[in-house]
């Protein structure tokens, strides 16, 4: 068997695992009356996809001889990768159910669209043109994928604010005047729902959550948005180094920008008064779209440097 | 002094709306071709059967959304950007800098109640909680019984750090536009150029008068006969033709000479050399009928005296060989260097003759854009560490504590619970 037929046999092994997780986390969050062992298997098997994944890329870099990252059907595993590392590091910090049950559907989305959509011409790895015969493709572009990894992450939390608070202005100041302790509120949330004498608790618990996913939002993002901005820098020092212009307003570059302008007004908008809670959390969650638009919609819709020009 | 408050009011706002008004307006710019010429607009954006029902081709050249980044509104935007930029670094962050690092005692329990996290505690024993908050990285503080305690105040300079390395970034390139230049020369092989071919420069720049010879251009391919790397073989020569300095460039790999960069760019082949039966050697043109991604050459050697018949020869690589056509477009075969043909008429194919494209640069911003960037990456990251500051207060047996943080609140409250469980 060679590695082209094994490396396709183990990412639909991935894909399935994934579903399998997918279904998992959302049946512990619906029927919350279940304890938490059934999703340590969802854990655990999105552990193993992970742990997967990265073989397949591991030997795809063997195999090939430079860093797995040059098409896009690479890309599309790197960054599955990173999503399923950073979720499982924020979900054993933050012990809420909530961070798989949002990005495990993404990372199958992902796969998905790179297993069953790409055709095998593209998933095969080719040489590399002169351009990207370079160390900096190794920083670039991880640095870019590690960044939507992360911003993507945050932006769902983002997007779950709005959802859960259903679209209304929230004052996240009134849980401070509370004296409800904060450990595991997913739990504390779920079960004054369920057992609440009073719908006062259950809102308090509830403002609770949402300042809890206001803050880990908050968090993740923070942490993308240095990844981003290395990626950029260093995809133009790259591009100094190549062709003697840092930056030269091609599609994918300007998009890079505007991402990274939406998310730096997303963490400037936390300070500005009256726009706490619902309006930081649109911003956040238009990043969301904004990141696909720049990590794919360029490319196919776009001419430039990054287009793979299938619409053009 | 009014306009002095209402710029620091207006100041994050203000700089928000023109973050998302650069951003917005950016997107146009993706959208609609750039820098083309007027020809590709009136054919892509005509008048009577407008794009999404209003873009033609006059409103597009009229708002100069045919180059969006080099307009004078976008420009204005910029500058608009970095004077927000500016005056908010020194009116509002270097104050609070000066704040945060004097020690910000509380003195009475009332003003615990302000705080995010406070709590009265009477089982934990002073010392114990001192030691507690020591063991958590923190810097402490004593004045008789109160104390102060911060950590993380570096996340709280980075942010200045961000904003003024970006605009150590914006003067750089104002530099870099004014003083640089960027200019394309094609080479053929073994040939001199001087930098003539201008595609940029500012209003003080100086175009240096250099020369520079092309020894020598090949082309690498992999196994799978696809183009591996770009190679020329360059000389820099001082006034009299002598040379000063040599280097091989690739792509990714420019050659240097006093702040000058020549980049490997771009190919192109312009003729075959023939040499026929009595040994006198003629040079046919080639002409590229491909783009610029897909390029193929073609040239046509007539095999009689009065031009009626001849052969095509096609050629797309640096390999060493042309494929041969006849009239009707039917393969004949290939063609080595070196090689010869006896038909009608014979001859021997000599050299394909190469030229290399090259990109000459100069831009002295570069040193100042590249310490910008060092220094926003390093500040981007190390704003992400949250400044946690905790006060006590002992008064008779209560101690009162709490604690505030700029960023990571859900991770600080779990810190201060652990810091006052019994």
């Amino acid at each position: 068997m060679d590695w082209d037929t094994l490396q396709n046999f183990a990412s639909n092994i991935v894909f399935s695992i994934l579903l399998f997780a997918m279904i998992i986390y959302w049946i512990s969050l619906s029927f919350f009356k279940l304890n938490t062992n059934i999703v340590q298997i969802g854990r655990i098997s999105s552990l193993f996809a992970n742990g997967l994944l990265f073989l397949i890329l591991a030997s795809r870099w063997i195999v090939a001889g430079y860093f797995p990252l040059s098409n896009l059907y690479e890309s599309l595993l790197f960054l599955t990768w990173t999503l399923l590392t950073i979720y499982l590091y924020v979900e054993t910090k933050t012990r809420s159910k909530l961070m798989g049950a949002v990005l495990i559907p993404v990372a199958l989305l992902i796969t998905g669209f790179a297993n069953l959509t790409l055709s095998p011409e593209m998933q095969k790895a080719s040489p590399l043109v002169p351009a990207l015969q370079s160390n900096w493709l190794m920083m670039h572009v991880s640095m870019m994928m590690l960044s939507y990894a992360t911003l993507i992450m945050g932006s769902l939390l983002s997007i779950l604010f709005l959802v859960i608070s259903k679209y209304q202005d929230v004052d996240l100041q009134v849980v401070d005047k509370s004296s409800v302790p904060l450990y595991n509120v997913m739990l504390d949330y779920y079960e004054t729902k369920f057992f609440a004498q009073a719908d006062e608790i259950s809102e308090l618990g509830k403002l609770k959550l949402l300042q809890s996913l206001d803050n880990w939002s908050y968090r993740i993002i923070g942490l993308g948005f240095p990844f981003l901005t290395i990626g950029i820098i260093a995809g133009g020092v790259w591009a100094n180094e190549a062709w003697g212009s840092y930056w030269s307003w091609d599609p994918k570059e300007t998009w890079a920008l505007i991402t990274w302008i939406v998310f730096a007004t997303y963490l400037h908008a936390r300070i500005t008064k009256g726009w706490e809670g619902k309006r930081t959390a649109i911003l956040g969650g238009l990043g969301f779209f904004v990141i696909w638009i720049c990590y794919l919609g360029v490319n196919f819709l776009g001419k430039g440097l990054h287009s793979y020009g299938w619409l053009s | 002094m009014k306009q002095r408050i209402f710029k620091i009011i207006a100041d994050l706002r203000f700089a928000i709306i023109i973050l998302l008004l650069i951003a917005s307006v950016s997107v146009i710019g993706t959208i609609i071709e750039q820098d083309q010429s007027i020809e590709t607009y009136k054919l892509n954006y005509p008048i009577v059967n407008p794009v999404f029902g209003f873009l033609s081709w006059d409103r597009i050249l009229l708002f100069g959304f045919d180059h969006v980044y080099k307009t004078w509104w976008f420009i204005t935007l910029i500058i608009l950007f970095g004077s927000s930029l500016l005056t908010c670094t020194i009116l509002q962050q270097v104050p609070v800098l000066k704040v945060s690092r004097r020690c910000q005692f509380l003195r009475t329990p009332k003003q615990f109640q302000r705080l995010k996290s406070s709590s009265q505690l009477k089982k934990l024993k002073f010392t114990n909680l001192l030691a507690r908050i020591k063991n958590t990285d923190y810097s402490l503080f004593h004045q008789k019984q109160t104390i102060y305690a911060y950590k993380g105040l570096s996340g709280r300079m980075a942010p200045i750090i961000v904003h003024l390395s970006m605009i150590l970034i914006l003067i750089g390139t104002i530099i870099g536009s004014l003083n640089g230049f960027k200019a394309q020369e094609i080479i053929p092989k073994t040939e001199t150029f001087h930098i003539q071919n201008i595609l940029s420069n500012g209003q003080i720049t100086q175009i240096p008068k250099v020369a520079g010879r092309i020894n020598d251009f090949w082309i690498t391919y992999t196994k799978q006969t696809t183009i591996n790397q770009f190679y020329s073989d360059l000389s820099i020569l001082n006034v009299d033709g002598n040379e000063i300095d040599r280097k091989t460039i690739y792509v990714n790999s420019p050659a240097k000479y006093n702040g000058i960069f020549f980049y490997q760019t771009d190919w192109n082949l312009i003729g075959l050399r023939i040499k026929n039966s009595s040994s006198t050697f003629s040079q046919y043109p080639l002409i590229n009928f491909g783009n610029s991604s897909n390029k193929i050459w073609i040239t046509w050697i007539p095999t009689t005296i009065n031009l009626d018949t001849g052969l095509v020869l096609l050629i797309d690589n640096l390999q060493g060989y042309c494929s041969l056509y006849n009239e009707l477009g039917e393969f004949l075969g290939n063609l080595e260097v070196n090689e010869s043909i006896n038909t009608n008429v014979s001859f021997t194919l000599v050299d394909i003759l190469s030229s290399t494209g090259l990109q000459i640069k100069r831009d002295p911003g570069i040193p100042l854009i590249y310490s910008g960037f060092l220094f926003l990456m390093l500040s981007t990251l190390i704003s992400y560490i949250t400044y946690s500051q905790i006060w006590l207060i002992q008064e008779n047996d209560k101690i009162f504590i709490g604690g505030t943080t700029t960023r990571a609140t859900f991770d600080f409250e779990i810190e201060f619970l652990k810091l006052i469980k019994i």
